[in-house]
């Protein structure tokens, strides 16, 4: 855990390593084969990055953060580098669902720890599923900040792009599916009209009784797959 | 008062008809009729070929993305951001700085696709208006609405023409109401 200082030509140097991915804020770059440096396009003077140095086997923390030499403006961070696929066009179709809920767990629970930490930027590109490992990642930490009494509001973040995912890109659930189920629509206008923060058990119980209404009605379903062909 | 400006609001994919459903009710509703406008879904006529036969079909340019016309105030920044299945503002950092409205040019772009322009002709003009010019030959200039037609989306204005009282005719695209 360490501030790196740059010029002008070591940051050049670093640029001509592979790029990544892209987002909105940060250009990715392949620093080895464990780690990814993250630079920002534009440089701001007030820029923060915090929790630098916290380790988690699920979540980028900033390893090292780099600084321009000659302004001390900071350029970018080193950060772990997770492989798997992210969400933005929802889980694979063999995925199994125990394995999904299991993993959801494993995330929540190490969310749960982090009650100081407010997270941002949860969307489809930014939450990886490591489907060897059978966990997600959360992979863009650089505007995550300081803030109290936050778990709850997090952990809605994640509820709500996992809803998403599973709804409209796994089961092609939209503004005109028809619901036959009554116990499913319940769930899923709680979770579309905006659930109470506390109550944030809306994804596993959502596909439990998915499952569920499909075990019972039309056979055993294991898969994401599955519940979409039923 | 601020202008009112369009901005881009994210939602949940496939339910964009059903948020902008939701979002004219809470603007209805909660007294934001001067501060929440215009709530467009861009979409687009699409031929479908399926089984030999052509079937014309409605498809959304940016699914999961909506447009809404507003005055960025506290209040309805609350009621947009708070209406369900809105997930967030593009433009906005999410630290509770203010989300960056559209371009004219990037709304005119997708607006005339669909057959609409950012100016509300019925709502927003009216002869004897003041406007400034913002595109084409007289850009920059201002003047004063002399008529309009709805038809052909165009307007006649008076500017001043070398120190002459002169019309010229502006498309809708090229004209904003002077503040």
């Amino acid at each position: 855990m360490s501030r790196v200082s740059v010029d002008y030509f070591e940051l050049e140097k670093l640029r001509r390593n592979a790029i990544i991915g892209s987002g909105m804020e940060t250009i990715c770059y392949q620093y080895d084969k464990e780690h990814v440096l993250k630079l920002f396009r534009f440089l701001l003077a007030n820029r923060k990055i915090y929790f630098e140095g916290l380790t988690s086997p699920n979540i980028a923390f900033p390893i090292d953060i780099y600084e321009y030499r000659e302004t001390g403006l900071i350029q970018g961070i080193l950060a772990q580098r997770f492989y798997g696929n992210n969400l933005k066009n929802g889980f694979k179709e063999e995925l199994d669902i125990k394995t999904l809920l299991d993993a959801y767990n494993e995330i929540r629970k190490e969310l749960i720890n982090y009650s100081d930490i407010k997270i941002m930027d949860i969307n489809s590109e930014n939450v990886l599923f490591d489907k060897k490992n059978k966990s997600f990642r959360l992979i863009e930490t650089t505007n995550w900040v300081p803030s109290f009494l936050s778990t709850d509001a997090n952990l809605k973040k994640l509820d709500d792009l996992l809803m998403q995912t599973i709804c409209f890109y796994n089961l092609g659930i939209d503004e005109n599916f028809l619901f036959t189920n009554p116990y499913i629509l319940e769930i899923y206008n709680r979770w579309f009209n905006g659930y109470d923060i506390k109550d944030n058990e809306i994804f596993p119980e959502f596909l439990s009784e998915i499952q569920s209404v499909a075990r019972h009605e039309l056979g055993k379903v294991k898969t994401i797959g599955e519940l979409r062909r039923k | 008062m601020e202008e009112k400006q369009w901005y881009v609001v994210n939602t949940y994919s496939g339910h964009e008809n059903k948020v902008k459903e939701k979002l004219e009710m809470r603007a209805n509703s909660m007294d934001m009729k001067d501060y929440i406008f215009r709530i467009i879904v861009p979409e687009e006529k699409v031929i479908e070929e399926k089984n030999g036969v052509e079937k014309e079909k409605i498809k959304k340019l940016f699914p999961g993305y909506i447009l809404v016309e507003m005055v960025m105030s506290d209040e309805a920044w609350f009621v947009v951001r708070n209406t369900p299945g809105v997930t967030g503002f593009i433009g906005s950092s999410g630290k509770g700085a203010k989300p960056t409205p559209l371009q004219p040019y990037e709304v005119d772009n997708i607006l005339n696709s669909m057959g609409m322009n950012r100016i509300d002709i019925k709502n927003d003009l009216a002869v004897g208006d003041q406007i400034k010019i913002v595109d084409g030959p007289f850009s920059g200039m201002f003047g004063k609405i002399e008529s309009i037609d709805e038809e052909q989306k165009i307007v006649n204005a008076i500017v001043d023409l070398f120190g002459q009282e002169t019309t010229i005719e502006c498309e809708l695209s090229q004209i904003k109401k002077a503040a």
